[in-house]
Formats: C-alpha cells, sequence, structure tokens
C-alpha cells in the first residue's frame, strides 16, 4: 500500500495531466515519457513492433488475362531504424518489370518516417496472388525488429463471402475431418 | 386473415386425420481445421478440432426465417450434437452450427463480421431429403476447411478457453448475459489490427489473425480484466522495443498478454511462452513476429515501464519448470504460486488503487497477503523491476547520508523504501555525502534509468539543508539528473536523489558523483582555475607584462602599460603595425581591401584564388581562371579576357556586331553576317549558314522528299521516285539524269534509266527550290 503523502501528490498530477496537453512518449532510453493522457482507455491495440507494413494497390491496368498491377509498399517507423532490409517476394504468374520474382532493398528509417516503395507487377493470368513482404533491422538501441506481412493481390477475381442465410454467413461444410 | 385461414385448416386436417408430432433425433459432429503455430509462423499442421459449446440448429433447406427453424441445441465439449426435434411434415433437413452461444447455458460468446450488417457465422451439413419426421438422423462429422468457415470457429474456440480460464479464476463462474463478449472477424474488411473495445465488450481481430491465437487471447485479456479489475490506461499505439511507456498503458499490456499466454498455460497449449503473429498467408511460416515472454526474447528491457518487463514478471509469478515452454523442465525463477493469487490481486486490489501499474501490482501483491517476499524480489529483479531497498539504505535524511568517494564511480541505487519490510514500498529519498575541495568542479548526474526512475537532484550545503544547485531534467527528452557546482570552500556537501513526481514511485538509476581538482601544469604556483596559460611558466597572475601582444599577467588586457594609439587593444611595439587605423592590428580577419589588415606582412592574402597576380578586389574579373586578369591580350573567344569590361573587343572590323569568332564568314562586309537575310540569287551565303541561295531552306519554298531511290545490277536499272509539295506545277530534276516524269495517279515524279551504274547516292532539285538526297538502295 503506498503511503497517504504519494496519494496526495498523485492527486495533484492527475490534475496537472487533466490540464497539460498529452504528450508522445520518446525513443530516448532515458526518457520516462510525458505521463499525460487520459485514464481508461475506450481502445486497447495489440502489441507491435516499432515498424508498419502496408501495401496499397494504385493502379491496375487489366488486360484480357492479367494486367499490371502498380502497388506502393510504405514502411512506416515509430522509431530509428538501421538497416532495414525490405523484401518483396511475388508468387507464380507475377514477376517485376525486370522479370524478376525477388526484390531486396535495405535503407535507414527515422523515428515517425515512411519510406514509399512504388513497384509495377506484371500478372501473366488472372486470379488471387499473394504478395509476401518481409522486413527486419535494428533500432538505435541494437533490438531486431521484424515484420512480415501477406497481401493479397486479385486480378479478375472477387473475393467475398458466401450469402447470409436467416442471420448467418452460412459456409457449406465438408463431410468427415475426425482426427 | 389468409394465412389465419390456411393454419386452421391445417390444424383442423391434422386432428381429422388423428396425425401426431412426431420425435426424431438429428446427431453428429462439427469441427473445424486448425492451423498450428510456433516461432516461425505456421508449422503447416492443420488437426482438425471439435466446434465446442455452439449454437446448432436443425433447419427446413426450402424455408426461411423462423419457419425454416425446427429445433436448436448445442455442441458439447467434443462437438458432438443430439437434438430432439418435433416434426409433422416430410421435408429436406440439414443442420448447421453457429459462432454463438445463446444455446449453451450460462455460456455468452458470440463472433460475427464487421462490416454492417452484423450477422453470426454458419457451417452447414449435407441436405438429407426427403425426410420423414420419425426418422433418426446422424449428420456424421462435418468440418469447416481453412477459407470455408474455420477462421471465424477457430476465433470462437480460442475465446472459450479465455472465457472458461477467467471462469476458472473466478470459482467457475462464467460472465454473466451482460457481459457477453463478441469477436468480430471478416477476411476482407481492410483493418489487419487487432483491438479491444472497452465501450462495446468487443474485441476486433484483425484481418490476418482469425489464426494468431495469441493475438485473440491477449485482447480476451484485456476483456477479463475490464470486468473484473480496473486500469487507468490512457490506450492508443504501443511498440515492444519501447521502455519507456506510460506506466499504466505499459501495464494493461502487459498484463493483457501474460492473461492470453496464462490461457494455453493452464490449458496445455503448445509454447504457452511464445506470442506469435502470422501473416495469415496458406501455408507453413508466414510470420508477422514474434516474442517469448519468459525470455523476453527479443525485446528486453528493464523495469514497469515496458509491457514486455511487466508480462515477464506477472508470467513468472506463476510458471514452474513442468510448463512445455522453450526450457521444459527447467524455470528461471523459484517461484510458482497459483494463478489465483495474482489474480486476486487484480481483482481485490489493483481497483483501489491510483494510476494501476506494476508498481501497484508489487504493493497488492504483499496487502493481499500473498508472501514470499524473497523469491518475489529476485523474480521481478530478473526484469530489473527493482522494487527492494538498495544497499545505500537508509540513507533518508542527510544525517544518515551514504557517504561517497566523488571518483566517478557509478552507484546503483533504486527508489523504494521498505521502512516496517512488509515488502510494500514507499516513496524514498537517498542521501549522499562527499568531501568537497574548493575550486574542484564537480559533476553530480543520475544515469541509466530502468523501470520509471524519473530522478531529481539537489546539493546540499554542509548544513544538509540549504539547497545549492539542483536540477530535474538533463533536457526536456532526458530524464536523468545533471549537477555542475564548483564550491568556494571546502567541507561536506550533501546530495539528494529523489524520485520526481510522476505516475509512480519506485525505479532504479545509477549516481555518479566526480571532482575535476585544478592542475598547475607549468609548475609556476597556479592552477589553472586562474593561469590563463597553464602551460607556461612566465605566464600567471602576477607575472611582469611584457610588449609582445601576450597578456603575462592574466589581467585580460595584453601590453597593459605601453602605448595603443588607435586603441584598439593592440600596442604598435606588441604587433600593431598600423597604430593610428583601430581597424587594422593582428587580431583583424584579412579582407580584401588592398591593405594588410592583419598585420600578417602580406596584402589581401587569400583573395588571389588562381594565383595570377591579381586578386578578386584588386580587378580579377575572373579569380578561378588564371588566363584571364588585366593585362592580357584579348582573344577572339567570347569571354573577357582582359577584364576591360567588353567581350572580344576589336575583332568586328565591319561594325555590324557578330565578330569572325562570333559566327561572322565575312567581316569586310557588314551585310553578311549570322542574322542577315538570305538573297535567293545573289550567290552569296548572306548568312553564315554555309547555304548559298536556292540550298538555303529560307529561299527553298517547295519540299521533295525522294520515296525510292533503287539500283538494280540485273540490267544495271536506276530507279527514283520523289514527291513535291508544289506538284504538279513543279519541276524535278534528277541530277545528272534528267527531268523527273509526273505520275498523276500516284502523285509522285518518276525517272528510270537502264545500263547506268549505280550512283551511290542520287540528289532530286525542284524548279520551285527544295532538293532531297538519299543513298541508293541496292536490290
Amino acid at each position: 500500500m503506498k503511503g497517504t503523502s504519494r496519494k496526495v501528490w498523485l492527486l495533484g498530477l492527475a490534475l496537472a495531466i487533466t490540464l497539460a496537453p498529452a504528450a508522445v512518449a520518446g525513443g530516448n532510453p532515458n526518457s520516462k515519457s510525458a505521463k499525460g493522457g487520459a485514464s481508461s482507455a475506450t481502445k486497447e491495440v495489440e502489441p507491435g513492433p516499432p515498424l508498419a507494413l502496408e501495401v496499397r494497390l494504385v493502379n491496375l491496368q487489366k488486360n484480357s488475362n492479367g494486367g499490371v498491377a502498380s502497388v506502393s509498399l510504405d514502411a512506416l517507423a515509430s522509431v530509428d531504424l538501421q538497416e532495414v532490409t525490405l523484401t518483396v517476394k511475388l508468387p507464380q504468374d507475377i514477376t517485376f518489370a525486370d522479370g524478376s520474382r525477388v526484390y531486396t532493398q535495405t535503407i535507414n528509417l527515422s523515428a515517425g518516417s515512411t519510406f514509399d516503395l512504388p513497384k509495377d507487377l506484371i500478372v501473366g493470368k488472372d486470379g488471387k496472388y499473394t504478395v509476401s513482404i518481409e522486413a527486419s533491422g535494428t533500432t538505435s538501441q541494437g533490438k531486431p525488429v521484424r515484420r512480415g506481412l501477406a497481401y493479397k493481390l486479385l486480378v479478375g477475381a472477387q473475393d467475398k463471402l458466401p450469402p447470409v442465410k436467416d442471420g448467418a454467413i452460412e459456409y457449406q461444410g465438408a463431410p468427415g475431418g475426425g482426427n | 386473415m389468409r394465412l389465419l385461414k390456411t393454419g386452421t385448416l391445417l390444424t383442423l386436417l391434422w386432428a381429422a386425420s388423428g396425425m401426431a408430432y412426431a420425435n426424431w433425433t438429428a446427431s453428429g459432429t462439427f469441427r473445424y481445421v486448425d492451423r498450428e503455430f510456433d516461432q516461425n509462423g505456421f508449422t503447416g499442421a492443420e488437426p482438425s478440432l471439435p466446434i465446442r459449446l455452439a449454437n446448432v440448429e436443425v433447419r427446413d433447406f426450402n424455408l426461411n426465417g423462423s419457419k425454416a427453424l425446427l429445433a436448436t441445441g448445442s455442441t458439447d465439449a467434443n462437438g458432438n450434437f443430439s437434438i430432439a426435434v418435433t416434426d409433422t411434415k416430410t421435408r429436406t433437413v440439414y443442420v448447421r452450427v453457429v459462432s454463438a452461444s445463446t444455446a449453451v447455458a450460462t455460456l455468452y460468446l458470440r463472433v460475427e463480421n464487421v462490416l454492417t450488417p452484423k450477422n453470426t457465422y454458419a457451417v452447414s451439413s449435407a441436405n438429407v431429403p426427403n425426410h420423414t419426421p420419425s426418422t433418426n438422423v446422424n449428420f456424421g462429422t462435418v468440418t469447416a476447411g481453412i477459407g470455408a468457415g474455420a477462421e471465424p470457429f477457430n476465433i470462437y474456440d480460442v475465446a472459450l478457453r479465455s472465457v472458461d480460464y477467467l471462469a476458472s479464476l473466478n470459482g467457475g463462474v462464467r460472465p454473466g448475459s451482460s457481459n457477453l463478449l463478441t469477436l468480430e472477424w471478416e477476411p476482407f474488411s481492410g483493418n489487419t489490427v487487432s483491438d479491444y473495445d472497452f465501450g462495446n465488450k468487443r474485441v476486433h481481430v484483425g484481418d490476418p489473425s482469425s489464426y494468431n491465437d495469441t493475438v485473440i487471447q491477449h485482447e480476451t485479456g484485456h476483456y477479463a480484466y475490464h470486468l473484473n479489475s480496473a486500469n487507468d490506461s490512457p490506450g492508443g499505439v504501443h511498440h515492444l522495443t519501447d521502455c519507456s511507456m506510460d506506466l499504466r498503458l505499459a501495464f494493461e499490456e502487459g498484463r493483457a498478454t501474460y492473461f492470453g499466454q496464462s490461457v494455453r498455460r493452464f490449458y496445455a497449449l503448445s509454447r504457452p511462452d511464445l506470442y506469435v503473429k502470422t501473416t495469415g498467408a496458406p501455408g507453413p511460416g508466414n510470420l508477422d513476429f514474434y516474442f517469448n515472454i519468459e525470455s523476453e526474447t527479443p525485446y528486453y528491457c528493464d523495469g514497469a515501464a515496458s509491457e514486455v518487463a511487466v508480462q515477464s514478471s506477472l508470467w513468472d509469478i506463476n510458471d514452474a519448470a513442468g510448463v512445455a515452454d522453450g526450457t521444459p523442465g527447467v524455470d528461471d525463477d523459484t517461484l510458482s504460486r497459483p494463478d489465483a493469487d495474482s489474480w486476486d490481486v487484480h481483482k481485490n486490489y489493483i481497483p483501489s488503487s491510483t494510476n494501476k501499474s506494476l508498481e501497484d501490482f508489487w504493493d497488492g501483491w504483499f496487502v493481499r497477503g500473498k508472501g514470499f517476499k524473497s523469491a518475489m524480489e529476485a523474480t521481478f529483479d530478473l526484469t530489473n523491476a527493482e522494487f527492494f531497498q538498495d544497499s545505500s539504505e537508509p540513507n533518508n535524511t542527510s544525517a544518515t547520508a551514504m557517504p561517497n568517494p566523488g571518483t566517478g564511480n557509478p552507484v546503483h541505487q533504486s527508489y523504494f523504501a521498505d521502512s516496517n519490510g512488509d515488502g510494500t514500498g514507499e516513496a524514498d529519498n537517498d542521501y549522499f555525502s562527499f568531501n568537497a575541495t574548493a575550486g574542484t568542479a564537480y559533476t553530480i548526474e543520475t544515469l541509466n534509468l530502468w523501470g520509471d526512475a524519473n530522478t531529481s537532484l539537489e546539493l546540499l550545503a554542509s548544513n544538509g539543508s540549504t539547497v545549492l544547485a539542483s536540477n530535474d531534467n538533463r533536457t526536456p527528452a532526458d530524464f536523468t539528473s545533471l549537477i555542475n557546482y564548483t564550491p568556494s570552500s571546502s567541507g561536506t556537501l550533501y546530495v539528494r536523489s529523489f524520485h520526481s513526481t510522476d505516475l509512480g514511485i519506485y525505479g532504479s538509476y545509477d549516481l555518479k558523483i566526480s571532482g575535476n581538482a585544478p592542475v598547475d601544469a607549468d609548475s609556476d604556483g597556479y592552477n589553472s582555475s586562474v593561469d590563463c596559460n597553464d602551460n607556461n611558466a612566465s605566464i600567471h597572475p602576477g607575472a611582469t607584462e611584457v610588449c609582445d601582444g601576450v597578456d603575462q599577467d592574466c589581467d585580460g588586457i595584453r601590453d597593459d602599460g605601453f602605448p595603443d594609439g588607435d586603441a584598439d587593444g593592440w600596442a604598435s611595439c606588441g604587433g600593431d603595425c598600423n597604430d593610428a587605423n583601430a581597424s587594422v592590428n593582428p587580431g583583424r580577419t584579412e579582407v580584401c581591401n588592398g591593405i594588410d589588415d592583419n598585420c600578417a606582412g602580406g596584402i589581401d592574402e587569400g583573395f588571389d584564388a588562381d594565383s595570377d597576380g591579381f586578386t578578386s578586389c584588386g580587378g580579377d574579373c575572373n579569380d578561378a581562371n588564371a588566363a584571364v586578369h588585366p593585362g592580357v591580350t584579348e582573344v577572339c573567344n567570347g569571354i573577357d579576357d582582359n577584364c576591360a569590361g567588353g567581350i572580344d573587343e576589336g575583332f568586328d572590323v565591319d561594325g555590324d556586331g557578330f565578330t569572325t569568332c562570333g559566327g561572322d564568314c565575312n567581316d569586310g562586309n557588314p551585310a553578311i553576317r549570322p542574322n542577315a537575310t538570305e538573297n535567293c540569287s545573289n550567290g552569296v551565303d548572306d548568312n553564315c549558314n554555309n547555304l548559298t541561295d536556292a540550298q538555303d531552306p529560307a529561299c527553298q519554298s517547295d519540299t521533295v522528299v525522294i520515296t525510292k531511290a533503287e539500283w538494280k545490277p540485273q540490267g544495271n536499272k536506276l530507279t527514283v521516285w520523289a514527291t513535291s509539295t508544289q506538284a504538279p506545277s513543279a519541276v524535278l530534276t534528277l541530277v545528272g539524269y534528267g527531268t523527273m516524269v509526273y505520275d498523276s495517279v500516284n502523285n509522285r515524279y518518276t525517272l528510270t534509266r537502264n545500263n547506268t551504274p549505280n550512283p551511290g547516292s542520287v540528289t532530286v532539285t525542284s524548279s520551285q527550290g527544295g532538293s532531297d538526297t538519299e543513298t541508293v538502295t541496292v536490290l
């Protein structure tokens, strides 16, 4: 049980927090982050490394079968990251413009920065494809950071749920499978 | 009205015929395909698991709404169901399992899609057509496959485990009807991040996480503490590498992960120490990231301000050597307390604390009488959450200050006082003393903050209370503390170190006190604190001043006592080369002005970059080109060689504005120059473009294009075709062969010659100006 004195100054702190603007925790290993912000979150999000990956489909030039998908890979760093190696692997029937199916690039990212990698993907035929992206690097404190992402590329194909039947999205089960 | 009549009629028919409601039993098993994982992602193992404690509906395939629903039941712990159905009709029937629990006593769980409208998920059996109402049906085993309904039922099963683990902590009582746990997931909704919504007790499962069991269990951890404990977390994005998180956020996130992994430990699932997130892509591998809650791999942090340290500390309280983690049979701590002990603290102490953090859990552990103080200290020390007194205690006043030699060796300290030894901590003041020497520059600082050690320092006088200097934060972004102080007299000084006001009161740090005593390097009897040149024994306070531009007596004035005519601080005997001009002395910077400003003996040194003897202020109009400066001979080259202000002066004899090197092809005739108008009939190249009269495009009114120029060795036959923009009025001539014939059908001119040698190239000219030349193609 903490002492009464602590309760008193915590009350004062609570008031100070209410009046002070919220601050963002810094990456300085000695900083203890400005302890602002409201209490009792409305949402708690899942844990993650300080690097996020995102793929955006910028344009799809459809051919009679297949096409050219222009995508943009974004790598967003929340802290300084050194030697982040980005690897993009393409499935069968998709290549980069130079005919290869694996692309690798190593970059340094500063806190709050976004690296944008635009790429044209040559898609040989219509279908549903999974493009794999990996990124690995280290923080300035030497901690390894790794992320992976699977981007589903649809060319001349669609993903959709089965129909709703009486309040339920109803899949057809398969007989057997009792192991 | 019509429906009523029909229903009445049916009832009458049933009564008249003597029909009775028949009973039949629908039975079978529902399962789903799971995906197993390890720290590399999916293992590739995809076993079938029972769909447990979920609603089962017996339905008429050909009807909709409530009419289709013939009976409702649920699966048991093995996915089996057996439902009695009352029916009267022969019809096509089937069963489906639904991701909801309304038919399961005391369970309030639902998995639905993300986008509106909201619906549960279901997996259906094959139809049984023409089913008579008295025939039992065993639908066999029906399995939901990957991409075909298995995902929502994996989410359902993972959440069910969390709910039942929670029930085990609460004496076997599951959350009630007002605490329905809803999980939403949809494969193509576009949201990859999972979260827990406190307002709606709803877990959002990100697109790729339908098989990321540990991600789902983490979010259900928030649900468990939401219902049974309390938190002050501000929420929001948080990172595993952040060792300086908001204490409250670190605690809530760390304990949610601890809860989720504890579910896996409770049910003896594989590798409960691993938190794994995959990309969700098919096949083995496809890891997004992972971490180990036991070892903190690969994210290591110290103390309560890190979710990684929080979850690891909480985990170590309950885990044991027998847990099937990465080191089965071995545990890195001696504690193995029941989950119920930790739960009691979360449930019955944390809600009453303020700014809830791991510090409060620590205190609550002892307030709730859980004991094992030494083992707890050692366990939390594994993550450098040093919730115990350091070796300098009790040093809470100047009277009990810990002596420090002041030699710069760091001393590791913790802000943690426990005056009664009961385990719960108190705010701590750490006092230190050191013997200070007058004139010595002292540095007092804190370093290496762990947990929430937000340090503040005060330097106190020999009376132990007067504050001589203080510092809270070294910089706005660095919450270590730093005091630099040079005492004017020798004696004992005190340092008070205390936790600055923030969310917590504990934490660890290093204290360092170091002094730099002044030295007398030149042994002239004066140390560096007063000697203005401690490397020259003839320079020190009291030395005799001589006129040499140097301050011998360290009074701040050079050559004091000697004449300084321009009062610029430099005497002529001290090096002032112009004692009548205050802008000239040895301390000035040389500028390009034709005089020696700095008395270095040169004029404008450094301002003749091309070393041609002329400075930029001395008339050199290009100080990067040694061939350009005043005095050189101007040549015709388009630049001002002699810096006389003109370019190529003397090279335009006819005064037409063009020099010979500037393109004038006749510098004796002003009418001939580059921009003159070409006279098309004077036989002269007037505009100096090397084309005379009709050769000049300016004189060409016809555009001639040779469209064919061929020569066949067989018959030595030359064929030339050409077009003219002035056809047919123009007369085209194949030079050397004669006039070409106009072909009105094809609107072209042609000429063919047999028995003529290959000319190599041909030229066609027009009577109206214009021509074209082409190489002859040999066929």
